[in-house]
């Protein structure tokens, strides 16, 4: 069973007629940027087809914050300063205020999984505040907390 | 460097930095080349980060996409995503 976020849980609905907001997460900004990452072909290919709808893509202060680390050590501090450069136009952030942290910790506790990290708890919240149902990442431990993957969608 | 550039100028333009020629005491070639330095300046900010707001999201992505290298692959992400 999915965890649950306080409040109105996010709908399980199997057909999603129209995609407009996405969430994405540092595994596809790091993937899209490694050509020899495993996932880097399947994240180029969502993405097009995510631009052909013309989604929205949304992160948090988070997952930023966690993308610039991991790419400053993966891909050198030049690539990282350039995503620090550009993140405003890749996406819209979502800022994680002292509420939604508050909110994550308390989501945190309630996850029984131990491969559900901080990060993850504070993206499916901030993904419930703004009405985002779908996270475009690899993690399929995503599903745990009842939102759904991209490539479950598309 | 300096390099002969032949541009126009309005009237007006003319008269104002032979004025300040005048006023400085400088020549108006040195005048307009001092004009010109707080123009790039102070303008090149505003139309630089005008463009940036300009690129739309996707051209973002592709530009994102476009500067991929060829990383460590997965094995060492897996240990660095560990690290955090």
């Amino acid at each position: 069973m999915p965890a649950r976020l306080v409040g109105r849980a996010i709908p399980n609905t199997t057909n999603m007629p129209t995609i407009s907001k996405v969430f994405v997460d540092t595994n596809v900004f790091v993937a899209i940027r490694d050509i020899k990452d495993s996932t880097h072909s399947r994240a180029v290919k969502i993405y097009e087809e995510f631009k052909s709808k013309k989604v929205k893509f949304f992160t948090s202060s988070d997952v930023i914050g966690e993308t610039l680390t991991v790419l400053a050590k993966k891909l050198g501090k030049p690539v990282a300063k350039e995503f620090l450069d550009n993140f405003s136009v890749l996406t819209r952030e979502i800022f994680i205020d002292p509420l939604l942290h508050k909110e994550s910790r308390d989501f945190f506790k309630r996850v029984k999984s131990k491969n559900i990290s901080f990060i993850d708890c504070s993206s499916a919240v901030a993904m419930r505040r703004n009405k985002i149902k779908i996270i475009f990442s690899f993690d399929k431990d995503f599903r745990k907390l009842g939102v759904k993957l991209a490539a479950d969608v598309l | 460097m300096l390099v002969r550039k032949q541009i126009l100028l309005q009237d007006s333009h003319e008269y104002a930095i032979k004025e300040l020629a005048a006023l400085a005491g400088k020549s108006f070639s040195q005048m307009t080349r001092e004009l010109l330095d707080k123009a790039v300046k102070v303008e090149g900010k505003k139309i630089r980060k005008k463009a940036k707001k300009k690129m739309t999201q996707f051209e973002a992505w592709d530009k994102w996409i476009a500067g991929a290298v060829s990383g460590p692959g997965d094995s060492e992400y897996d240990k660095y995503a560990y690290d955090l």
